[in-house]
């Protein structure tokens, strides 16, 4: 009886070390020594999930994570060299673009409000004008 | 791949950086820069991005290199840096798209889409618009354990969850690749 659930347990680890990790076992955490290597372990489920689990990580083998060329790998120490440099010289270090995107957004912003309120002629400031002393006198 | 340092490598190699050695820079860039970036592209979806998420984590780590702790494992560390990184951007894009965009839809139900829209008859078009197709932690957690081959504790500290939790992603992440690829195409292998 106490082999059989051993037995048993060690189908269920394996199956749930295919189903996590795929079928190859050196991407399997450190688990119970028979748990990859028992042949008593196997069961149809245990195989059916063996061939599933070799057939997907055949398919993920052939999409793997995309890898920066030559170029772009010179790109990155060019721009961190000049990193070096500006910090050395004592500037303070560029931004990289996502954060200044929303500054420079901002930046416009300040700007063309001052210019409007620069440039709107007086009576389009009287026409405003006349319009909050009239929601003024509503209230 | 890239094999992994020890520990006590990685602290000579920050000793020499924080030293200001030009040369350690170029050769820790070569090193982790590769992985880093494949990260990076597979949770942004976008080169531009990842790559100033990968420089930005090199300029932190610049910033540390003089107090770089000994235990400290670096690939680790950047690793983590990256992953941040990336997730910030996520929330800055939802943040923007929220705001009333109709870009908003494409991106929640993008699955299917992605899907239909970029798969060709390149087994390997498929297979890669169905990773990126799926949740932004399953592919994370796919990518570092399956492609990257790290163990499942380093994985788990980078992404800053449990191993079960990690565990759980990785499991739910083969199965909708399972259900993606071997039902919409069963020529695929």
């Amino acid at each position: 009886m106490s082999e059989d659930r051993t037995e048993k347990q060690s189908v269920t680890i394996r199956q749930i070390m295919l189903e996590t990790y795929g079928a190859d076992p050196r991407r399997w955490p450190e688990v119970s020594p028979d748990a990859g290597n028992d042949a008593g372990a196997a069961s149809v489920e245990t195989e059916l999930a063996l061939a599933e689990a070799q057939r997907l990580d055949a398919l993920l083998d052939m999409a793997p994570p995309p890898v920066p060329d030559a170029q772009r790998i010179e790109r990155m120490v060019a721009a961190l060299a000049r990193q070096d440099d500006t910090l050395s010289a004592g500037y303070s270090l560029p931004t990289p673009r996502f954060v200044i995107l929303p500054a420079s957004a901002l930046a416009i912003a300040v700007v063309l409000g001052i210019f409007v309120g620069q440039v709107l002629p007086n009576s389009t400031m009287e026409s405003a004008q006349s319009m909050a002393d009239y929601y003024m006198d509503s209230m | 791949m890239t094999q992994p340092t020890s520990i006590e490598s990685d602290a000579e190699i920050m000793a020499k950086i924080a030293r200001g050695d030009s040369e350690a820079e170029r050769q820790l860039i070569a090193q982790h820069f590769p992985r880093m970036y494949g990260l990076a592209c597979r949770i942004l979806a976008d080169q531009s991005e990842a790559e100033d998420v990968c420089q930005e984590a090199f300029i932190r780590l610049w910033n540390v290199a003089e107090q770089w702790a000994a235990s400290a494992k670096l690939s680790t560390w950047l690793y983590r840096v990256v992953h941040n990184l990336c997730v910030d951007c996520l929330r800055k894009r939802r943040h923007f798209l929220d705001n009333g965009t109709a870009e908003v839809e494409d991106i929640v139900d993008g699955r299917q889409t992605y899907i239909e829209e970029h798969a060709s008859s390149q087994t390997a078009d498929i297979v890669n618009a169905a990773i990126m197709a799926l949740p932004e932690r399953q592919r994370t957690a796919i990518t570092l354990v399956y492609h990257h081959e790290m163990g499942n504790i380093e994985a788990a500290e980078v992404m800053d969850i449990t191993v079960e939790a990690l565990e759980s992603l990785l499991s739910r992440g083969r199965r909708k690749l399972r259900d993606t690829l071997f039902d919409k195409r069963r020529d695929l292998i």
